[in-house]
């Protein structure tokens, strides 16, 4: 009794001077400088979100984070409508993803001695695939549709390689269907769990295509906007936009309106402790890494034009749900690597207080008993989970079009909560509505 | 203090005192080392063929150039225009298009063949169109602020009978760690009259296999 006792004083004792020791180093690895980053942008002024992301640069940002740096500052620059600046971010973004596939040996290894968050980011294949359509609507913005066109044969290359990577993504029935032209349906065959394709990426692929006459292209892509659908029920459990056969029958003297709209914020990566005693007062913490939502406050999304028509924008991708999916798939490895190196950590603070207890010096039971100490306070505070990702993607895209007659109109985009209240609007002044010609209005509204 | 703690102290002071110059010396070389913060030079001749990222890079430019020039030159279609007119055929530079997936500054294969040919002595060139907007204005100018004598006459340009065309398309595969890059380069000279082709020129010698290591150090 008296034992238990005074193992929950030494268990007291050890918790706060680990927890304070902890909060001395774990402060160093601080993620505050997100707070004001985030209030900027979602009160709009991403000049602000953007100057608080570089002032955060080698300290937010360490060089191992290039790859989140350069994607929140490609992001941010592009909701602040610099589309230039957000290229270069979004294009050495993609670089540093591409440096990283090789893997450091020591800093691999660094991963398993301290936590996760030693090695170099290396992107997920959603945010490298979300790279290139953020960049050819900044090429799109900037009047150049060769610079477009490239990024959208970057897109089609990475989805390509992903359908390598994971396997078939086309089943025959579905292949034979297509020929028909009719909608494409569950094949559990072809269903994958990791993400090989993009519907949006598809969906912006087809308009590109279309403006540069490549009606082929442009087909292949709509059809491969029906795939994503069919293939990844995790991450498309919604209906497919109705008027997505609409975008390849434009009338040859109309126009067409494409209207692309983001709302919310991606989730976050949280961190989950958990804290398991094991024998005497050593204990194992485990640190993982969740989702965490950021709600949105849009419910529907509505386009009008002065013209009088107006219509609904549809979802076409949850990036959010993409990027929980995507961290499903590797969550298992995670946990285990995790829980492995938390008991390496405790195991050896377990055996020197084992050490301690038994030795029969003083002196040498003293120090057996601090290098515990020590190693507890190390595993408490190197323990970390692994928060990094890129920030500032939206939560949800959603499209929609319609065909007018050729001409100047005033478009108003306008977002609406699930009460019908106003969220948000945009209106769009004198916008040139061509034949023969992409005409896309981008939309976002953070909130 | 027992002896064994005893015995260990009194061994690492040893070792200690005898390489004491070979841990200074150590330390001297990691703080040289992370001190020395000017980058490192090498020039090198800019036919020297460097590969770092697997990306188009300035010797692809010369070798396509080089085998595009060669071919247009050389061309017997090319040579025979003169033949028949008694004049070298005029050429203008149009629009070189990048279809590859790789952002490619074709003005560079522009600028390359339009040198060569012309200092080839076997076509001349006249100002691309960007080229021409600024000379229009200068010769605009000149009406109002130059000497009668040196201001140069306006609508006296010469029209060119050729267009000078391209363009670079990429094809890519790749599963793992391995990438094939090839590039397909393409040049075109077009009677600007009949829209006849008078050459085309294609280069698709650029096959590049990256394999991308999966560690290091």
């Amino acid at each position: 009794m008296i034992d238990t006792v005074n193992n929950r004083k030494l268990f007291s004792f050890r918790s706060l001077v680990c927890a304070a020791a902890a909060f001395l180093l774990v402060s160093c690895a601080s993620v505050s400088h997100y707070e004001k980053i985030d209030a900027a942008v979602l009160s709009g002024n991403y000049d602000r979100g953007l100057t608080l992301v570089k002032e955060a640069k080698g300290k937010g940002y360490r060089d191992k984070d290039a790859v989140v740096y350069y994607l929140d500052a490609g992001m941010i620059s592009h909701f602040a409508g610099s589309y230039e600046k957000s290229s270069e971010y979004l294009q050495e973004a993609e670089k540093s993803i591409e440096a990283a596939f090789t893997k450091s040996i020591s800093l691999e290894a660094a991963t398993f001695l301290v936590n996760d968050t030693m090695r170099e980011y290396p992107g997920e294949d959603y945010e490298d695939l979300y790279l290139n359509v953020f960049n050819a609507l900044n090429y799109y913005h900037r009047e150049n549709m060769e610079g477009a066109m490239v990024e959208v044969r970057r897109m089609d290359n990475k989805i390509r390689y992903l359908s390598t990577k994971y396997g078939t993504v086309l089943t025959k029935a579905q292949q034979d269907l297509l020929k028909k032209d009719s909608g494409i349906p569950y094949d559990k065959e072809a269903a994958r769990v990791e993400f090989t394709n993009s519907a949006l990426a598809r969906y912006l692929g087809m308009l590109f295509y279309r403006a540069e006459g490549k009606r082929d292209d442009a087909r292949i892509d709509r059809d491969q906007v029906r795939l994503a659908f069919a293939n990844q029920p995790a991450m498309y459990d919604f209906p497919l936009p109705e008027t997505l056969d609409e975008e390849l029958s434009i009338p040859r003297e109309k126009a067409r309106l494409n209207v692309l709209g983001f709302s919310g914020r991606s989730p976050l990566k949280a961190e989950k402790v958990t804290r398991i005693p094991i024998s005497g007062s050593n204990w194992i913490k485990i640190s993982i890494p969740e989702f965490r939502e950021r709600p949105s406050r849009v419910a529907r999304t509505v386009v009008s034009l002065d013209s009088g028509e107006n219509f609904e924008l549809e979802l076409i991708e949850k990036l959010g749900t993409v990027a929980r999916e995507t961290f499903k798939q590797r969550a298992a490895i995670i946990y285990v690597k995790t829980i492995l190196r938390s008991l390496t950590k405790t195991t050896s603070s377990a055996l020197l207080d084992e050490g301690a207890s038994h030795a029969d010096d003083p002196g040498a039971a003293l120090l057996l008993g601090l290098l515990s100490l020590g190693t507890q306070v190390y595993a408490e505070a190197s323990e970390q989970a692994d928060l990094r990702m890129s920030r500032y993607f939206p939560d949800r895209a959603h499209v929609g079009g319609i065909t007018v007659d050729p001409g100047v109109y005033t478009v108003t985009v306008t977002w609406y909560d699930s009460g019908n209240n106003l969220v948000q609007q945009t209106v769009y002044d004198g916008v040139e509505i061509k034949s023969n010609r992409l005409n896309l209005l981008e939309a976002v509204c953070m909130q | 203090m027992p002896s064994s703690w005893a015995i260990l102290i009194v061994g690492m002071e040893d070792y200690m005192k005898k390489n004491v110059m070979l841990i200074i010396i150590a330390l001297t070389m990691v703080f040289i080392g992370a001190c020395s913060s000017t980058p490192k030079v090498t020039r090198v001749d800019s036919d020297t063929q460097v590969d770092l990222s697997g990306y188009w890079n300035d010797t692809d430019v010369r070798i396509v150039c080089e085998s595009l020039i060669n071919d247009c030159l050389s061309s017997p279609r090319v040579a025979g225009f003169e033949q028949r007119t008694g004049e070298l055929p005029v050429i203008i530079v149009g629009s070189f298009r990048n279809q590859s997936d790789e952002h490619i500054d074709t003005s560079i294969i522009q600028k390359r063949m339009e040198t060569a040919i012309l200092n080839s002595g076997k076509a001349d060139f006249v100002a691309s169109s960007d080229e021409r907007l600024e000379l229009r204005d200068e010769r605009t100018e000149q009406q109002s602020w130059s000497s009668e004598e040196t201001a140069k006459a306006l609508a006296n340009e010469t029209g060119a009978d050729f267009m000078l065309i391209g363009s670079v398309k990429t094809i890519i595969d790749s599963a793992g760690k391995t990438a094939t890059r090839t590039y397909f380069v393409y040049a075109e000279l077009i009677d600007i009259e009949s829209n006849r082709k008078l050459w085309i020129g294609e280069n698709s010698e650029i096959k590049k296999i990256i394999k991308r290591p999966a560690a290091k150090l």
